[in-house]
């Protein structure tokens, strides 16, 4: 094993390398025939896309829970943040990403069930949306905090920098775009 | 079209909000800052079913469907991102492919071992040098007698020193 990465977000999970040097395995523990690791390796990316879609609809919800609970409660000329329109819309967008997300993550959560229904791009299009949308939000919850949004002190710089990695693993932002593409341009 | 969620879907929304609120919302910023990896929760969400969800349970799981998966990784991302990767990967890239495509001596030995949270799992594609281009993989595979022989490097493994099973992608004819 590596030493565990120093990262910037989700620093309560552990990443580490591993590396393989003459590591003997039964080889009853192979998974599949030879030759279709890749493909299985793929279709498990299908699924699993759709719970790191999930992550980035949980992570932009605490971000807008705790953006609507302090736009309550913080003060500026004489009123509640909330009552700036500004802040208001900001609010009502943060809502209408998160519920879109949502709906998209669950239809491919469900549509992954149906027997022999392919759901590569439903997964991907899943994907894309609700961990860029997660990054948006926990960057608009950032900004309404102002200067507590920057501190360690309240959570949402937290929420911030867990966002980050979502767009990363299990495949990048770009990558979904190509799996959506192909998709697509198949007629699928 | 119905867009609700059934009664036993909420009722695992429920029970898995609650969890993250009592159980691991307190302490959620010390854990991130001191970079302290959730043992006695994980331990805690094997012994809910949360981390084998899908699985059947005659092979550890929960017997689930895909939409109760989703609403519990939500859950667990608003109150910890942390937990909720840690728990994600367990539940869908080991559980979930070692769940379709193993043998029934994987899943027996194996899976049930990892659904029902005694041991944790991890799932290592990623190579220094391929990331986004997966295919482009190293790490080989050279056959013994009954056993393969692994050589490689893998990158970015989330759970690595903490899983006690690893599903490795490799190479077995680099040739073709």
């Amino acid at each position: 094993m590596g030493a565990p990465e120093a990262k910037m977000g989700l620093r309560a999970s552990k990443t580490a390398a591993v590396y393989l040097e003459s590591v003997r395995i039964p080889a009853w523990r192979r998974l599949g025939e030879e030759g279709q690791g890749f493909p299985i390796a793929m279709a498990t990316l299908d699924h699993s896309r759709i719970g790191i879609a999930a992550q980035g609809v949980g992570i932009a919800r605490a971000a807008y829970e705790a953006s609507v609970e302090y736009a309550q409660t913080r003060q500026t000329f004489g009123k509640k943040i909330a009552e700036h329109e500004a802040i208001a819309f900001q609010i009502a967008d943060m809502r209408v990403q998160i519920e879109a997300a949502r709906w998209l993550t669950y239809r491919a959560a469900v549509r992954s069930e149906i027997p022999g229904v392919r759901y590569s791009k439903e997964s991907s299009m899943a994907k894309v949306f609700a961990t860029e949308m997660a990054n948006v939000v926990a960057a608009r919850a950032v900004a309404i905090f102002g200067g507590y949004g920057y501190s360690r002190e309240y959570p949402v710089e937290r929420y911030y920098r867990d966002a980050r990695v979502t767009t990363i693993y299990e495949g990048t932002s770009e990558i979904q775009r190509i799996v959506i593409s192909k998709n697509i341009l198949a007629g699928r | 079209m119905n867009f609700d969620l059934s009664e036993d879907q909420e009722r695992i929304r429920q029970a898995v909000r609650d969890f993250a609120e009592n159980e691991i919302a307190p302490g959620v910023a010390e854990r991130e800052r001191d970079e302290r990896f959730p043992k006695d929760i994980v331990r805690k969400l094997g012994e809910m079913g949360i981390l084998g969800m899908m699985v059947p349970e005659e092979y550890g799981g929960a017997g689930l469907d895909a939409l109760s998966y989703i609403v519990a990784v939500e859950e667990l991302a608003r109150v910890c991102a942390s937990t909720a990767v840690i728990m994600s990967v367990n539940n869908s890239v080991f559980c979930y492919p070692v769940w379709k495509y193993g043998s029934e001596r994987q899943k027996r030995e194996i899976l049930s071992e990892v659904a029902s949270g005694r041991a944790l799992g991890a799932y290592a594609l990623s190579e220094p040098q391929s990331g986004s281009d997966a295919a482009n993989q190293k790490t080989r595979a050279r056959r013994d007698g009954e056993d393969y022989v692994l050589d490689g490097a893998k990158s970015w493994i989330t759970n690595a020193g903490e899983a006690e099973w690893y599903l490795v992608m490799t190479m077995t004819q680099p040739d073709r």
